[in-house]
């Protein structure tokens, strides 16, 4: 039981062609840019939009067969899509809203209770805060029945202050729902903390598909690495000595890595596998810059900590007991495990 | 008026819901009575639908006879009268958020839904305030009525054309004609305003929402 999305669309400047399954009970999240394509595959899914050419079957059945010209208008799919800006009706109150495409009307009360929005059921929509829109955006489509969740961006119309509770919230739907759910965003972190899996789209197709934690120990290719958070210092690979690959980065400096390697590389590395020292440390740790400082940006109990051109992510206790300031310099160490290098080519 | 609204609202939400080229060609003919002279514009409803006209030899042999009866009184200012209501009605429905439309597509209803449940409520302030305006500038018509219809008294005579007869005759008569067309094209423009009022509350966007992005 799963969906199974298989389309090619032509858009402005590429096609988009995307294969993808998704079983039930998990979501997945499709991230990239803007413009990549993600909103497109939603709305093929819902039937908003006819692909050129693709198939969709959702739990076995056919919805969409363009070689067949077999078509299942939007109505007739059984969806819950949630849109970037809810699209709640304006003109209708929270209750009739959430009744608008429910089955019965049961089903429609039993989700206000579900969401907390029971008291507000008479409320105008304007009337109600960010985050009690997305409950009654979410409650609206999910009172339909629906055998495939949709939710495009979420998060976004949000501010920073909401966005966190509302996130939490909604990973706990998410896990309670026994369907194959499917969301959008351009947040990397909005998305590991919502999905189990996610695929990275770039101009209308999937460059890797993984679990989170996959995606960040083995990016495939620069820009999954720059999109999950890593820093990339391009460099050339010139030779192997101990099973390490040694790379002369552009900078002068000169790196080390576990990862095979040839030619024109990126070295990529993630903030939190980069600590900072006053003196060069005599230690494991194999990659040393050497740099000033040229932002320090406290979030939270963290500090991202920008030397040259990594950016390392430190306590804010450690930052505190080096008594960091801009224009310090510093060296940033990274171990040669951490060291991942991609080709740069693409 | 019935006739206006009765053709004009489908119209309108064709047009507004189609952006493709030959809406421009629709919006141009819908416009045109806006600037056509009304004196054109009841040559041109003569010659369509008088006895001798396109239409009028084939009406004439079913045994209807439209020019100079109260039916063409009613086309002539429907003709003159239904871009005021069509333009009000194609950006009532414009401003309408198209992702509602779509919303209501997923959670089950069908286009005729759709236009029912979601188009016709959000746009309802804004072909109230259209109508109004058709029915003050129908009111108004004199030239294509005239033309088209005659100023046959207790037939085909509206109240412009009654003061522009009383004018010969009694003053007075036309004097007070217009003053009850005064207080009715004042009542209706207050009323255009009523409508406009609502509608702006009633469809205003989210206030907090950014704008959305034309994501692909």
């Amino acid at each position: 039981m799963a969906l199974e999305l298989d389309f090619s669309h032509p858009l402005r400047s590429f096609v988009a062609a995307l294969r993808l399954t998704v079983p039930r009970g998990r979501t997945t999240a499709l991230v990239g840019p803007s413009g990549a394509g993600k909103t497109t595959s939603l709305r093929v899914i819902a039937g908003l939009l006819q692909p050129r050419e693709g198939t969709l079957t959702v739990d076995g059945v056919s919805w969409l067969d363009t070689r067949r010209g077999h078509v299942l208008p939007p109505e007739e799919r059984k969806v819950g899509y949630l849109f970037q800006e809810y699209a709640l009706f304006p003109h209708l109150d929270v209750s009739q809203n959430v009744r608008f495409g429910a089955r019965d009307s049961r089903l429609a009360d039993e989700m206000l209770e579900r969401f907390g929005i029971m008291h507000l059921r008479r409320a105008r929509t304007r009337d109600l805060s960010g985050g009690e829109r997305q409950r009654v955006g979410l409650a609206r489509a999910l009172a339909r029945d629906p055998d495939v969740l949709l939710l495009d961006e979420p998060l976004s119309a949000l501010d920073a202050h909401t966005k966190m509770s509302v996130r939490l919230e909604l990973h706990q739907h998410l896990r309670d729902l026994d369907l194959p759910a499917i969301l959008v965003t351009h947040d990397f972190e909005d998305a590991a903390a919502l999905a189990q899996t996610i695929g990275v789209i770039v101009e209308g197709t999937l460059r890797q598909i993984g679990t989170p934690a996959e995606l960040v120990a083995a990016p495939a290719d620069p820009f999954v690495a720059t999109f999950t958070g890593a820093t990339l210092l391009p460099g050339a690979a010139v030779g192997t000595h101990d099973g390490l690959t040694e790379v002369l980065l552009d900078n002068g400096a000169t790196a080390w890595s576990t990862q095979p390697g040839s030619g024109r590389v990126h070295l990529a590395v993630y903030p939190w596998d980069i600590t900072l020292a006053r003196k060069q440390p005599d230690s494991s740790l194999t990659n040393h810059l050497r740099g000033p400082i040229t932002s320090i940006v406290p979030i939270g109990d963290r500090a991202r900590v920008r030397v040259g051109q990594v950016v390392a992510e430190i306590t804010a206790a450690s930052a505190r007991r080096l008594e960091l300031v801009e224009g310090d310099a510093v060296v940033a160490s990274f171990k040669a495990t951490a060291a991942r290098l991609l080709p740069a080519s693409s | 008026m019935a006739l206006i609204i009765v053709l004009g609202t489908p119209t309108a939400y064709w047009v507004a819901t189609r952006p493709s080229r030959a809406r421009d060609v629709v919006v141009t003919l819908i416009e045109l009575p806006l600037v056509l002279p009304p004196a054109v514009a009841g040559i041109g409803l003569l010659a369509a639908f008088g006895r001798l006209g396109l239409l009028g030899g084939t009406l004439d042999f079913v045994g209807i006879d439209i020019a100079f009866t109260k039916i063409a009184v009613v086309l002539a200012v429907a003709f003159v009268a239904s871009p005021f209501y069509v333009r009000t009605a194609v950006s009532a429905f414009e401003t309408i958020d198209p992702a509602l439309a779509d919303a209501a597509r997923t959670l089950g209803a069908g286009p005729a839904k759709v236009f029912l449940r979601v188009a016709l409520p959000l746009a309802a302030g804004g072909l109230g305030a259209g109508a109004a305006l058709a029915f003050a500038r129908g009111i108004g018509e004199f030239g294509a009525t005239i033309m088209f219809a005659g100023s046959l008294q207790g037939v085909t005579q509206t109240l412009s054309l009654a003061i522009y007869e009383q004018f010969d005759l009694d003053f007075d008569v036309a004097l007070a004609i217009s003053a009850v067309l005064v207080a009715v094209s004042a009542a209706s423009l207050f009323i255009v305003k009523l409508f406009s009022r609502w509608r702006s509350s009633s469809t205003s966007p989210i206030p907090f929402a950014p704008s959305s992005q034309p994501s692909a």
